[in-house]
């Protein structure tokens, strides 16, 4: 409502030829306008951090992975539009890390049937998002309990394939990129559980993450995790 | 092929799934609900009004304390206002079929508090004798920020000074050499816990003379309030505590209402307390209530800090034409862009609300809450040391925060009406005003400045020289010091804190504040602002050294 100005006062006052200090200076905003920026108001913006965790079963038993260690790591920044206090629609933008940790088996066939100690494929993707928003109860300039349905597509900038073995002790790690067998578009649902900064996030992984012509199988398609919005409390 | 097939149909069943989930959100949220009955309380609190109290009886001297009893007759009030009869048991027993259990009851209101969800609500809306419904979830802050100090550490000098100043910076030491303690008066405050009142020293004339009449604690419905949190010890010592024999605060010989209405530091909470709370301080014979508490952006905007449109702000009003005077602390969001504006209930004109000084140089603390309210009020009223040396659990702490400015007026308040017990809580109020240091200057970060006793004590108080003319040039307005600082006599000039300041601010036609200044003239004797720094219409006031003098600029 109020902002310093210290600079007009340089301007206003002048000392004639004697010590003093203005010590407060302020200017009472007499706008009158509501703002239109703010977090539960017409538009908020506001970045996130999720961390995701591969969930759900593989399409087939040979593309399993271990679970806990294969998550998605996502960065990314929200438009919210307020429609009503219980209704928004939004859209975001967002970069992803995924890595899927093979389970090593001799059944075993993604993204080959070769069994070694550990291996990983890692997916970086940019991406955008769009949702709906219903948010519980009435409230004022703030983010508050929320549940949000909506589509996500991304493009994959880069993949890599990192395998761990051992050959005449010697361990080895190798990082293989330029494959042919990813796909590029990925596209998929996303559901929030929302507790104001705090929020409860999945995915569902609509599109496939290989190349048809690849014919490997699909790794699981869901993913689990939490989200902070880095918004004020 | 077949493969691909199986995919395509898995696509179209997700599809269909997301459709489903989005249509359906509401739906699933009240059978949640529904089916998870006993976990209620997670539901969002709503306050169900009534549409009237037909049939129920009400017995005032059964109901009310005698000091309630005794505010009314002085006051001229009924003892038979309406707002104080109860709420029907029988509204009450048929909402209580429609929801799991019925929390608190607000006769003022007419209203019952409820947790209930969408579909719960559809119904009890529908009830003839509900008039209608309203959310009731807030962001409550205390207004304070603490250091402690250890148990065992003995006051430094500098500490020494500060409980000094607490007393000395509104001359409330003329109060004490006068006998007046506040003796007779009965000051409710309302707070996250009083942690260690029973046993620190600083409470025990309060303890040992039985002068906390009644405790409540509203969260967990029962009469223990020294848990939880020290923040309401802390204030309670800013207005009675006693440091081997030295005041810590005004009014060390009032009688005191303890009501624990939050649940801890800076929680989701709820109004629901507060208003419970000043309906039970009414009864208990409260003639002033403190409330170091403010709420802000969990429920409202800025723009709603207007006195009217909070409940604990609604019923603020009642307490205050039920004779109570309201202390509150402007809040401590003075450095928080998002919420500068204070807090709420301080937005009510009927409210005394206190912003907070820095020590020593009595200007107001970067982190207290500004006025204006939102719809143009001068807001804060008042102000005070917003540092003090306070009691804490067991040893002394050094918080600081509006929380301890209030507290402050608070003890103030109770003197003043111990030493005039005919007036009425906005007799005491608008006395507490005019005795301030600025008035009738004022600006919206230190309201009319300080409250000063001395103005009750001294028949010539009302008496000031002018200290300085304004006069108009041409191109600029000059202010002129009848005396240079260093001229003034330091011994009655060191008398009112903040003296050495000259505060001026332009105000518009419409009387809002445009800007406001405060200046450290040091060695100077005269200012000069150019003309063409005022808008149309435009005034200048001036505020120096007790002395206020005001100009049109055309």
């Amino acid at each position: 409502m109020m902002k310093p100005i210290f600079t007009l006062i340089l301007m206003t006052l002048f000392t004639l030829g004697y010590g003093q200090t203005v010590v407060i200076a302020e200017d009472v905003d007499q706008q009158e306008e509501t703002p239109e920026f703010g977090m539960n108001r017409k538009h908020y913006t506001h970045t996130f951090l999720s961390v995701l965790f591969v969930a759900g079963p593989p399409e087939h038993h040979s593309a399993d992975v271990i679970y806990g260690r294969s998550r998605s790591l996502e960065f990314g920044y929200r438009y919210k539009g307020r429609l009503s206090d219980t209704f928004s629609v939004g859209s975001e933008i967002m970069g992803r890390r995924s890595a899927f940790h093979i389970k090593q088996s001799d059944a075993k066939s993604v993204p080959d049937t070769i069994s070694r100690d550990s291996e990983k494929l890692v997916f970086l993707e940019a991406g955008i998002g769009a949702y709906t928003r219903i948010n519980f109860g009435q409230r004022g300039n703030y983010i508050g309990r929320f549940v949000d349905a909506g589509i996500y597509a991304s493009w994959t900038l880069h993949t890599r394939h990192v395998l761990f073995y051992e050959e005449e002790d010697v361990n080895y790690r190798v990082r293989k990129t330029g494959m042919n067998y990813p796909a590029n578009l990925n596209y998929g649902l996303i559901a929030r559980i929302g507790f104001n900064n705090f929020v409860i996030k999945g995915t569902y992984r609509m599109s496939e993450l290989f190349k048809e012509s690849a014919g490997l199988p699909e790794l699981p398609r869901y993913a689990l995790g939490v989200e902070f919005g880095l918004h004020p409390l | 092929m077949m493969k691909m097939k199986m995919k395509m149909k898995m696509k179209m069943k997700m599809l269909v799934v997301y459709i489903l989930v989005l249509l359906s959100f509401p739906v699933s949220s009240s059978e949640r609900t529904a089916a998870c009955r006993h976990f209620s309380y997670e539901e969002p609190g709503y306050w169900v009004f009534f549409s009237d109290k037909n049939g129920v009886c009400f017995d005032p001297y059964d109901f009310f304390d005698s000091k309630a009893i005794e505010r009314r007759k002085k006051l001229g009030l009924s003892l038979f206002d309406t707002l104080d009869f109860p709420v029907s048991n029988d509204y009450l027993h048929q909402l209580g079929n429609y929801v799991d259990s019925v929390g608190l009851v607000s006769r003022w209101f007419n209203a019952a508090y409820v947790h209930a969800a969408a579909f719960q609500l559809t119904e009890i809306e529908s009830l003839s004798f509900v008039d209608s419904i309203r959310p009731a979830s807030l962001r409550l802050l205390l207004a304070s920020d603490q250091e402690e100090t250890d148990e065992q550490s003995l006051l430094l000098k500098a500490d020494t000074a500060l409980l000094n100043a607490q007393l000395r910076h509104m001359s409330g030491t003329m109060f004490h050499e006068n006998n007046f303690f506040g003796q007779g008066v009965r000051i409710a405050i309302f707070d996250a816990g009083f942690r260690g009142v029973k046993t620190h020293p600083a409470f025990s004339h309060l303890i040992n003379d039985g002068r906390i009449v009644a405790t409540h604690d509203f969260h967990r419905k029962r009469e223990n309030v020294y848990v939880a949190s020290t923040h309401g010890t802390m204030v309670l010592s800013a207005i009675a505590g006693m440091l081997d024999g030295q005041p810590m605060g005004l009014a060390t010989g009032a009688e005191f209402l303890l009501a624990r209405t939050e649940i801890r530091r800076e929680p989701l909470a709820e109004e629901k307390y507060w208003l419970a709370a000043v309906e039970w301080a009414d009864q208990h014979g409260a003639d002033i209530i403190n409330s170091s508490l403010g709420y802000i952006y969990h429920r409202y905007y800025p723009e709603q800090m207007d006195g009217q449109t909070s409940l604990v702000a609604r019923a603020a009003h009642i307490a205050a034409r039920k004779g109570i005077l309201i202390v509150n602390s402007a809040g401590n969001q003075g450095n928080d862009d998002s919420w500068r504006i204070i807090v709420t209930p301080a937005d009510a004109d009927s409210v005394l609300t206190v912003g907070a000084l820095d020590y020593p140089s009595m200007l107001r603390s970067p982190f207290s809450s500004v006025g204006p309210t939102a719809d143009g009020r001068m807001k804060p009223n008042v102000s005070a040391l917003g540092n003090v040396v306070a009691a804490s659990r067991r040893g002394l702490a050094k918080p600081q925060g509006t929380s301890f400015a209030s507290p402050l007026v608070a003890g103030f308040a109770a003197c003043l009406w111990q030493m005039y017990p005919n007036w009425s809580n906005m007799d005491v109020f608008n006395a507490i005003q005019r005795s301030a240091s600025l008035y009738p200057y004022y600006d919206y970060a230190h309201g009319h400045g300080i409250p000063q006793a001395s103005g009750f004590f001294n028949q010539n108080a009302g008496f000031q020289m002018p200290t300085f003319d304004i006069i108009a040039e041409n191109d600029s307005i000059k202010i002129m010091l009848r005396e240079r600082i260093d001229a003034v006599d330091q011994t009655s000039y060191a008398k009112i804190p903040g003296n050495k300041y000259l505060y001026y601010h332009k105000r518009n036609a419409d009387g809002r504040i445009a800007r406001y200044y405060v200046v450290d003239l040091q060695d100077a004797d005269k200012i000069s602002i150019a003309r063409n720094a005022f808008d149309e219409g435009q005034s200048l006031f001036v505020h120096f050294n007790g002395h206020t003098s005001g100009i049109s600029v055309k």
